[in-house]
């Protein structure tokens, strides 16, 4: 039963040895670049990430006969719940003297977390077919996400300017800065995501949870009510946690954006955004690399 | 076939020396360090596996034991958490590919044969052992990464990226491809408007756009009519003398014997003969019918 081929080499048992293989010049196949190379092997593929964005965007929406369009009726049906579920009927209006377009913005840039997060949180598990059949950097995956959410994000800003211009606010240069803020606030949530990813991709448990924690932040966040009226008297320690909550910290500095006069934004939110943003995507980077063997296993 | 009992008795019954523990005594290649000088050119060895051990842990049901507490397992009531079930897939697979070897795998449905090319691929990490390369080994496919609600040109450009081609290569092959698959009326409907036929002939050609240097290709290659058949198998076998070593996994053993010069027979994670492509195709044959 056991062959002996003569003619065909089978078993040479010194090329058995790993190291052995190291010296003819083979690499270990599935082995984990090193952080840098893996950078440089994501920001090669980056228009994968770009097509693959794109590509999601088209298919999700292709369904329905409104197509693309229903990523923008989606928030601005939730900010007419929103408005008369918090800002009517628990009084929440009176936090702001431009309710309609403090509350549009909230929802709005809350879209672009909750979005991403319980994106990356599918981003592993649903690609398992993707990952078994194709080999690239797995972080590719959750950046895809990403990229969705911020492609669908232009035409939230167009709306956001219009909702401005309808409720008075009118057109000026501090609408500039809504760029920078939403650089920031998608490096956050990346790097947010890439850690959820992971974390769901080891205990599918988690990802159950995922919907709860992102809801139980985002009623923390103020994304119908104003921070700074509601923890006025709140101990010192919970106004800061409050105030600096990544969350509030990116809705505070879109607000601050569209209506200057009325939400004026504080140097040091900056600050934290930039930090939030900074430590959130390197982190996050790292810890999504450094399980990168593991992914599409069981 | 595959579901012969009889075969298993047979092949489980004999006392089964297992091939890779059996040193062999005469190393036919000689180490790439010092070329052969004998009749036979010594040839690089382009793929190492080293005892590939994979096991997946599953949630399986309660076993049943009766009818009524069936019901309540059912109904969740049943005593007892689901239990992880092991399941030895592979089971310390050792081999070596050179460069120019075509290499098919046979064994019966659930054998490990796909699971050992997703190994090799890199694409399943090994519970335990390694698999080292020359160059990034690649399964023949895109079907996982094309979408259907796009148009076949969306798709290619998907597809092609997907493969590790640059935009621009794939721009120069785009008319080889809709070509080859002969879409080029429907290249701008969406793909879930194909027949059959026509996206399988599109995903087969965007597969082949490149050529890994150690392919990898499962199963079920010829597809569409009869003259796509013929021009499917010529790229296949064009592929093949390109690509550095092939694995080529088939329950169809007259392909084996057409297209490899070597095969492995793996049964239930083992791995039972590596050797001449006819021989173990003959030995497997043997079992099958047993």
């Amino acid at each position: 039963m056991t062959s002996a081929p003569t003619e065909v080499p089978s078993r040479d048992p010194s090329l058995l040895d790993p190291s052995a293989a190291a010296e003819l010049g083979l690499h270990r196949v599935g082995a984990r670049l090193g952080l840098r190379a893996y950078l440089r092997a994501v920001a090669g593929r980056r228009y994968f990430v770009w097509e693959l964005s794109k590509a999601r965007v088209i298919a999700a929406n292709s369904a329905n006969r409104l197509g693309r369009l229903w990523e923008l009726l989606n928030p601005i049906m939730l900010v007419g719940v929103y408005y008369i579920a918090f800002g009517l009927i628990l009084g929440a209006h009176r936090d702001s003297s431009n309710f309609l377009l403090f509350l549009s913005v909230g929802v709005f840039t809350w879209t672009l977390f909750s979005g991403t997060v319980t994106g990356c949180a599918d981003s592993l598990v649903k690609q398992r077919a993707l990952m078994r059949s194709v080999h690239f950097p797995r972080a590719i995956l959750p950046l895809a996400v990403l990229g969705r959410q911020v492609i669908a994000f232009g035409p939230k800003l167009l709306v956001l300017a219009l909702v401005a211009v309808a409720t008075g606010e009118g057109v000026h240069l501090g609408w500039a800065t809504t760029v920078p803020a939403m650089a920031l606030a998608a490096l956050f949530a990346g790097g947010l995501g890439m850690m959820v990813a992971r974390v769901v991709h080891g205990s599918r448990d988690i990802g159950s949870v995922v919907p709860f924690v992102m809801r139980t932040w985002m009623y923390l966040s103020g994304v119908f009510y104003s921070v700074d009226k509601r923890f006025r008297h709140a101990p010192e320690a919970v106004r800061a946690v409050a105030e600096y909550n990544p969350g509030h910290v990116y809705i505070s500095l879109m607000r601050g954006a569209f209506m200057p006069g009325k939400y004026p934004i504080e140097p040091w939110l900056w600050v934290a955004g930039v930090g939030w943003a900074v430590g959130f995507a390197v982190v996050g980077f790292v810890v999504f690399w450094s399980a990168e063997e593991t992914y599409g296993g069981e | 076939m595959a579901s012969d009992p009889a075969a298993v008795g047979t092949t489980t019954a004999e006392p089964l020396t297992h091939p890779v523990t059996q040193p062999v005594t005469q190393p036919v290649t000689q180490p790439v360090t010092q070329p052969g000088t004998e009749s036979a050119p010594a040839r690089r060895p382009v793929v190492v596996c080293h005892d590939v051990n994979v096991v997946f842990r599953v949630m399986a049901d309660r076993q049943r034991r009766t009818a009524g507490s069936r019901v309540g397992q059912l109904l969740g009531r049943g005593p007892g958490r689901r239990p992880m079930r092991e399941v030895h897939a592979l089971k310390g697979i050792s081999a070596v590919g050179h460069e120019g070897d075509a290499i098919g795998l046979v064994g019966r449905n659930g054998s490990g044969k796909s699971t050992m090319l997703r190994v090799i691929a890199g694409l399943l990490p090994p519970t335990s052992g390694e698999v080292w390369a020359h160059g990034q080994p690649a399964l023949l496919g895109v079907n996982a990464v094309l979408l259907p609600e796009l148009s076949g040109a969306r798709n290619i450009l998907l597809g092609g990226l997907a493969l590790g081609l640059a935009r621009e290569e794939i721009e120069d092959r785009f008319d080889d491809i809709i070509d080859f698959a002969g879409v080029r009326d429907a290249i701008h409907m969406p793909m879930k408007t194909y027949s059959s036929g026509m996206s399988a002939r599109l995903r087969f050609a965007i597969a082949t756009v490149r050529t890994p240097p150690v392919l990898l290709i499962d199963e079920a290659l010829a597809t569409g009519d009869a003259e796509f058949r013929v021009r499917s198998e010529e790229r296949i076998k064009a592929l093949c003398a390109d690509a550095g070593c092939v694995f080529l996994v088939s329950h169809a053993l007259g392909a084996i014997r057409k297209t490899c010069n070597r095969a492995i027979w793996i049964d239930r994670g083992d791995m039972r003969m590596d050797g001449e492509a006819n021989e173990v195709a003959d030995a497997y044959w043997d079992s099958v019918k047993r």
